[in-house]
């Protein structure tokens, strides 16, 4: 008998033939195609018909007698994403700032005073604040002048892009701080200080609340409030802090709301302000969830009343009776303009990431089975949970045995499957490859979901001429072609067919490739291990000793061996699936479907 | 009126407007030779030296009529060029183009003299390209085609975006203004303007020459 396994995913389906005899089994071709349509509905027939011919051919044309298509477990998920802190300069009193391109370096203190004012003493120091409409050779004559007749000028705080110009016609070093947008919004005749770090360095003492108390002489109440000033400057080339007694910087925590669990262990609240572990801490306590409600009117309430009108829309239920089954939250930051600033500073503000899934108990492949069944004349047989599928089709990997776990990496939710003496077990858990995206989207300020999603499946490299890629692990490529001249000098994202410029300010190679390691690591490594907690026997991963990953985040270039890295300290043998010795990952499913041949595992 | 006659009657409108007749501007010429900008000198090396952007003068530039299209002096447009290279850390050097008039063509002579491979090229009437040596000629790195909308904190930008590409950044492209009208308005001017760089143009001398500012 021939019988094909039909695996419709999310992104692709995948087909595979084999022929039965005398309980033997002998796999004959695999084909994939693009699903088409959402997974589950009968619009997946155009892409199954597709890779059912492309796996007919390879096959060798044999007449099919039974087809088989796995029952999937309709999941849903939602990401949503809530800022939870807020910086406010009150009364502009200080300023935290990074221009791209200051002059001088090292620290300067004093008392701010407009170029060209008289200077009340010769005892004190000064840092002068030159005006937009003052240029850059006036400005160095005029300071010049003044230090030449003794006036202490310890700095600059410049409106223009002026800063290297200025301190390069001065006669000594002095730290300028330029671009400073609303100059005029700088307080005269206040205690500041100027700092400029050299080359690759960052600024020290303004990004250090004792650098700052020790400067302005500041009581331990006083240094709990210019914490904030200090934190937003971490990292910066450069900074200016102005210290005036009437104004304040609030660090705020906003108001996100709170997520409510309901499970075994009762009923948990935890507001989203607290972050990414208090949430997962809340979830992890439950055996079992029941359902999750965010409050009404903040972004939780609204990202999990979507998630549920969804699952209804799709599975026909009350949108009351749909219940959320695991939520995965991730810490992340994202640069926000600061309110009330001087130079138009951002700061970093906390953002709590949540993906929410919802798992029906509605199967919508029976449509989709009896659609196939009038097209092809082939009886149609829904066979298998998808999780009992994979899992069979990965164990046709040479050198796998039980106890063995499968982790599918998709794009919504991390699945998990065990197997060992006692049986099955299989799970599934939100967060996944989407949640990376978004991570990326925010940390970088993208605002380009599109870009974000080439960002996290290719490497980059940097166009160092027309004819040499520099890629980011520092191997080079020569091209027998030039690049067009619009990439010339850029970060370029290389997939297989084209090169993607990276166009946004500031973003070096190193920057986007640690963003990506770091969201892939926060969401993938976190969410395998709890998968494979809830499936591992006795609960503990320990135990068991070959994973096999599938799904189309393992294809991904660096999270398998993230994965990998994490699960060595387990002592696990981990790997991508290799299905029949010869299939990439993502053929487990199709290929477990003819193993179980219409039997059910459990 | 036919539209020959119509273009004649402009171009000696705009010849008026611009100060006289060519003898007359040649007249200027001896008298602006007091207010030079620029000391020539000899041939041109090849520059070995990274942390360089050099830019390429047209033939006419600074010379007979030291302003661009649209009014600003040749000497403020220099300055705010090479206060943008210097900004950002780098050095600049002048040569001036004597072989062609050709924005495109000068650029990309300067990008091979220069020692980063960036070069600026810029005409009298203020356009300005930035190029690459290993570039194709029609090709370009940033191009500003429309001078009359450039302004002195473009050109600013534009040495600054020279000097970024040549540190291997990558700068975001400056954004230029766009006006339809600007063709119609200036077509007659910028044409005379051309004429009189491509005048300038010799074939006799080394094609490339040191300048000093």
């Amino acid at each position: 008998m021939i019988t094909a396994g039909i695996d419709i995913g999310n992104s692709t389906t995948e087909v595979m033939i084999a022929k039965k005899e005398n309980g033997r089994t002998a796999f004959l071709g695999y084909a994939s195609a693009p699903t088409t349509g959402l997974k589950g509905t009968a619009d997946n027939v155009t892409g199954v018909l597709e890779a059912l011919a492309a796996a007919q051919k390879e096959a060798g044309k044999p007449q099919i007698d039974q087809m088989f298509i796995n029952e999937t477990a309709p999941v849903v998920s939602r990401l949503s994403s809530d800022i939870i802190s807020q910086t406010i300069i009150v009364g502009s009193a200080m300023i935290g700032h990074n221009p791209d391109t200051p002059g001088g370096y090292g620290l300067g203190t004093g008392r701010t005073i407009r170029l060209g004012e008289n200077y009340p003493s010769k005892e004190e120091s000064y840092i002068v604040v030159i005006d937009r409409q003052v240029s850059f050779e006036e400005a160095a004559r005029q300071i010049q002048e003044d230090m030449n007749h003794g006036v202490q000028i310890a700095g600059a705080i410049v409106c223009r892009d002026d800063g290297v110009l200025i301190a390069n016609r001065l006669d000594r070093n002095i730290p300028i701080v330029d671009e400073v947008e609303h100059i005029e919004k700088v307080p005269l005749g206040e205690l500041a200080a100027v700092e400029v770090a050299g080359n690759a360095a960052t600024v020290q003492i303004l990004s250090n609340p004792y650098g700052i108390a020790g400067i302005f002489g500041l009581t331990p109440e006083q240094t709990k409030a210019i914490t904030p000033i200090a934190r937003t400057l971490i990292g910066a080339r450069s900074g200016v802090v102005i210290y005036s007694s009437g104004g304040e910087v609030k660090l705020g925590k906003v108001d996100a709301g709170s997520i409510t669990v309901v499970g075994d262990a009762g009923e948990v609240s935890v507001p989203v302000a607290e972050g990414a572990d208090a949430i997962n801490e809340a979830v992890n306590r439950q055996q079992t969830v029941f359902d999750i409600r965010g409050q009404q009117g903040t972004g939780a309430g609204t990202m999990f009343d979507e998630v549920k009108r969804m699952a209804a829309q799709r599975t026909g239920q009350e949108t009351e009776a749909v219940k959320i089954s695991d939520i995965a939250a991730v810490d992340t930051f994202a640069p926000i303009k600061i309110t009330g600033g001087i130079a138009g500073e951002y700061a970093m503000e906390n953002v709590v990431l949540i993906s929410s899934m919802v798992k029906t108990s509605y199967f919508p492949m029976r449509a989709l089975a009896e659609k196939m069944q009038e097209k092809t004349g082939i009886p149609v047989q829904i066979a298998g949970k998808e999780a009992s599928s994979a899992l069979l089709g990965a164990l046709t990997t040479p050198g796998v045995s039980v106890p063995v776990a499968i982790l599918d990496l998709g794009g919504g939710s991390t699945d998990a499957a065990c197997l060992d003496e006692s049986g099955l077990r299989y799970v599934h858990t939100a967060g996944a490859g989407d949640m990376v995206t978004t991570m990326i989207d925010l940390e970088l300020a993208l605002e380009d979901r599109e870009l974000a999603e080439w960002i996290k499946r290719y490497p980059l490299a940097k166009a160092e001429s027309l004819h040499i890629l520099r890629f980011e692990d520092q191997t080079v490529k020569f091209l027998e072609q030039p690049m067009p001249p619009e990439f010339f000098a850029r970060t370029l994202i290389v997939t297989d067919e084209k090169l993607i410029p990276i166009r946004k300010k500031g973003l070096t190679m190193e920057k986007i490739s640690l963003v990506r390691r770091e969201a892939k690591r926060k969401v993938f490594t976190a969410n395998a291990l709890r998968a494979l907690q809830k499936v591992a026997p006795e609960g503990n991963i320990r135990r068991i000793e070959f994973v096999i990953m599938v799904g189309g985040s393992a294809l991904d270039f660096e999270v398998p061996d993230l994965i990998n890295e994490t699960l060595a300290k387990y002592n696990i043998v981990a790997g991508r699936g290799n299905i029949l010795g010869k299939y990439a990952a993502r053929a487990a499913v199709a290929a477990g479907l003819i193993l179980a041949a219409g039997g059910d595992m459990d | 009126m036919d539209r020959e006659e119509l273009v004649q009657l402009i171009t000696k409108q705009v010849l008026q407007q611009l100060g006289g007749s060519a003898p007359a501007a040649q007249q200027q010429m001896t008298q602006k030779e007091a207010n030079v900008l620029f000391q020539e000198g000899g041939t041109a090396a090849k520059g070995v030296y990274p942390d360089e952007v050099v830019i390429g003068l047209a033939p006419a530039f600074g010379l007979d009529k030291q302003e661009t299209i649209c009014g600003l002096s040749h000497r403020d447009v220099m300055k705010e060029i090479m206060a943008g290279v210097e900004e950002e850390g780098m050095k600049c050097r002048l040569v001036r183009v004597h072989n062609t008039s050709d924005v495109g063509f000068i650029a990309l002579t300067a990008a091979k003299y220069s020692g980063s491979g960036i070069g600026i090229g810029i005409q009298s009437k203020g356009t300005v390209v930035i190029h690459q040596k290993d570039l194709y000629p029609l090709t370009n790195l940033e191009l500003f085609p429309q001078a009359p909308l450039i302004t002195l904190e473009i050109y600013r930008k534009i040495g600054k975006n020279a000097a970024r590409y040549a540190k291997g950044q990558s700068p975001e492209p400056i954004a230029v203004m766009n006006d339809c009208m600007v063709r119609p308005k200036f077509q007659a001017k910028a044409a005379v303007m051309h004429i009189r760089e491509t005048e300038r143009v010799r074939q006799d001398v080394p094609a490339v020459s040191e300048v000093t500012w």
